[in-house]
């Protein structure tokens, strides 16, 4: 197999140890927990997600567990393949603000702040950064280009090319990529990925994805069932737990949910579409001043969101090919990421959601240096400027500073919808 | 979940009539169904059997060639396949009537009620035939589903080849024009004319399928000079056809027929239509079409999603995990759409 990374000077790895970093987070995650608690009506197991993300007990669970674990960034990455590994994957993608800081040290101001806050926890080795035995990075952006050549130092990175679009040309180079990937992971953790575990890993994960859209269905046909944030931090958890269970909450969560419907019809709030780039916990700050404001967040087109857990893989027969090119196209065909050239699959996406959810107003969430999303938010302004729907951007990043000057400018935004 | 729910509706329904049709096509009169009595218009007598006229033409008689009285002899029931004589019922086919018209120069006050019928079904349906109703449709199907439960892998054609195919498909139709002007010079004496009659048959695949399971005794019955050149010919079909074990509906992409029905495909009743802002660009309608289409994945700027090399089987609308992003239409109802499956 032929390596990606020549690694010619390595570096001995940067770390640094800091203190409170786990109460930081802790506090971080209370403070958003808090905020959410204020919504009248929230799902009885809810708190089974807040128990998660909180992440303690997980990460003790985790530490216990004696395969293989693989981190990874992005919906790219098909996990169909690491669980027919029989190892776990962790979503690394992180929206902490205290590990921004510690990163700050070795890496210059001016990059994003996703990327310092997710390499922030591999510099203080804390986390589930730590229990990670390999990374999967995919390309889409740039400083996540130069995260693979960085972390290459601390642990094996995988590298994931994704292709500039989505032709025909395009997706037989993804494809290759793909089952690159796959021998890697077999030789990584010495278990061949037999055609019967991949049936059986497409059809966990299919059964997943099923299930978060039955919470879809049941969330377009009454918003008020749930909060845009708690629904957020269903879709979250998904990146950390144990899938299994996960499903066995979800399914008890819908039903749950499906009892609840005929209260909450009269209910009628600003209805919001958040857009743009990752809001990851626990950087609910724009989701926190939206809700608090009163305005329900119904739906979202976030790759942190709805989509990472929104497209199905659905392989045509199960043979060996079909399957793994099944996966190539529902991790590349219908994402909306911002990497490809012409991403009209996006602005479909936000009308469709537009109007599927009757939204009165659009959001958009542009992260301070995510310059592809904030790029993209003009055209889709100006498309939606021409169907008359308002539309409002918010530049910030991890930090809490700009908290007061961005519920201003919501409040006025929410208030213009209103009237 | 409930287990006995069936996941892809369209494919089962389409499935019980692929079995049907290709009992009443092939076996149909041993169901007691006779073909004469399946006159619709009996009063009309029926011609001389034209073997008959054969044998006399070489005692030096005018041949008349066969004669059409009813229209339903040409597509639909009463007239089987010449491979099926005795015990098929009818034919899903259009070319060999094309060919043996055009042969005996039959006037076309005779014939403008088949084509008429012909029309009428082809507006209606389009090629519906093709995915519903074709037994060698039905055949790659199985061989197909035999591939698939092997676990063997599944091959495609390269874009280009494709491409080729579907020439190859326009020269074959184009050709069998000719061959059949050519058997229909009159000053020629049949001995000659014999050689090209009926050239769509003489290369047809299914020469080699359906006399060796319906047709006892094994008659090919075919001019010297087709068994040398058209018999190639038929016998590069139907390894063509054998290949859709590893690359599904192989043979559908040359096809005459389909060929001929392909063209009212875009404005028939039968329709699918999209709606542009629902589709999410998935690609699984790519992934489960038989001849691999992508038309269905591309538009993303109309409604309608009907072209030519579709056969209309539907999975695309089975697969479909967006709700009310893919419907059939029929003589403008919605039959059918997308749902999203728990």
């Amino acid at each position: 197999m032929k390596e990606i990374l020549e690694r010619r000077y390595t570096l001995t790895p940067f770390k640094k140890e800091i203190k409170g970093l786990k109460d930081a987070f802790r506090r971080a995650s209370l403070r958003n927990l808090d905020s959410m608690r204020k919504r009248g009506f929230r799902p009885k197991n809810i708190s089974y997600y807040e128990e998660v993300i909180l992440g303690e007990k997980r990460y003790e669970e985790l530490k216990g567990f004696s395969g293989r674990i693989i981190g990874y960034f992005c919906t790219f990455i098909p996990q169909e393949l690491i669980y027919a590994a029989r190892a776990i994957p962790i979503r690394l993608c992180s929206g902490f603000y205290d590990t921004v800081l510690v990163c700050e040290e070795i890496l210059a101001k001016d990059i994003c702040p996703l990327v310092k806050s997710s390499f922030g926890f591999k510099i203080s080795a804390s986390s589930y950064f730590e229990l990670c035995d390999a990374v999967i990075l995919p390309t889409p952006c740039d400083p996540k280009k130069k995260l693979i050549e960085i972390l290459s130092d601390y642990l094996p990175v995988w590298v994931l090319k994704i292709p500039q679009d989505k032709t025909s040309s395009s997706k037989e180079i993804w494809l290759e990529e793909i089952k690159s990937l796959k021998e890697r992971i077999e030789d990584f953790t010495k278990t061949k990925l037999t055609r019967q575990r991949l049936e059986e890993t497409i059809k966990l994960i299919h059964k997943r994805q099923t299930l978060f859209r039955q919470l879809y269905e049941i969330r377009r046909a009454n918003p008020y069932l749930m909060g845009g944030r708690d629904f957020l931090l269903v879709i979250q958890t998904s990146f950390y737990d144990d899938i299994e269970r996960w499903i066995d909450k979800t399914e008890e969560l819908c039903k749950q949910l499906s009892k609840e419907k005929t209260h909450f019809k009269t209910d009628e709030k600003i209805k919001i579409l958040v857009t743009g780039s990752p809001i990851i916990w626990p950087n609910f700050k724009l989701l926190n001043i939206i809700e608090d404001l009163g305005a329900e967040i119904v739906c979202d087109d976030l790759c942190s969101g709805t989509q990472s857990l929104y497209n199905l893989v659905e392989p045509d027969e199960p043979t060996t090919d079909v399957m793994l090119g099944a996966i190539a196209d529902g991790y590349l065909l219908s994402s909306v990421c911002p990497c490809f050239i012409e991403n009209n699959d996006r602005i479909d996406r936000v009308l469709n959601l537009i109007e599927e959810f009757r939204v009165g107003g659009v959001i958009y969430h542009s992260l301070r240096l995510c310059q592809l999303y904030e790029i993209e938010s003009h055209r889709l302004r100006l498309i939606l400027k021409e169907k008359k729907i308002p539309m409002l951007t918010i530049h910030t990043d991890y930090s809490q500073e700009d908290t007061e000057q961005i519920k201003t400018r919501v409040e006025a935004f929410l208030e213009m919808l209103k009237r | 979940m409930e287990k006995n729910k069936i996941r892809r509706p369209m494919t089962f329904l389409r499935r019980i009539s692929q079995i049907l049709c290709f009992i009443l096509i092939v076996f149909g009169a041993f169901l007691g169904i006779k073909k004469q009595n399946l006159s619709f218009l009996p009063f009309i007598e029926a011609p001389l059997e034209y073997k008959e006229q054969l044998k006399s033409e070489e005692k030096g008689a005018v041949i008349l060639g066969p004669a059409y009285p009813q229209a339903f002899d040409t597509y639909l029931p009463v007239k089987s396949c010449r491979f099926l004589r005795q015990v098929g019922t009818f034919r899903a086919c259009f070319m060999h009537f094309v060919s043996e018209s055009i042969s005996w120069l039959t006037p076309p006050r005779l014939l403008f009620s088949h084509i008429l019928l012909f029309l009428i079904l082809a507006v209606l349906l389009g090629r519906f035939w093709c995915g519903w109703v074709c037994p060698l449709g039905f055949i790659q199907d199985i061989l197909n589903i035999i591939r698939k439960n092997f676990k063997l892998r599944r091959f495609f054609f390269s874009e280009k080849f494709k491409k080729t195919l579907r020439n190859l498909g326009y020269l074959l139709f184009i050709s069998i024009i000719i061959l059949s002007l050519l058997s229909a010079i009159p000053k020629l004496p049949w001995s000659v004319r014999k050689q090209v009659y009926l050239s769509v048959c003489q290369m047809c695949p299914v020469r080699f399928i359906f006399p060796y399971i319906g047709n006892w005794p094994i008659k090919h019955n075919f001019s010297p000079f087709g068994y040398g050149i058209f018999t190639m010919i038929s016998i590069a079909f139907f390894l063509l056809l054998l290949v859709s074990f590893f690359i599904k509906r192989s043979w559908c992409r040359v096809c005459p027929s389909g060929l001929l029905l392909s063209f009212f495909n875009k404005g028939s009743f039968l329709a699918k239509r999209k709606e542009p802002l629902k589709c999410t660009r998935c690609g699984i309608c790519v992934g489960v079409c038989p001849l691999d289409n992508k038309e269905v994945y591309l538009q993303k700027k109309k409604k309608n999603i009907d072209f030519a090399s579709c056969i209309h089987c539907f999975r695309c609308i089975d697969f479909c995990p967006e709700k009310n992003c893919l419907k059939v239409y029929f003589l403008g109802k919605t039959l059918f759409r997308s749902k999203f499956k728990r």
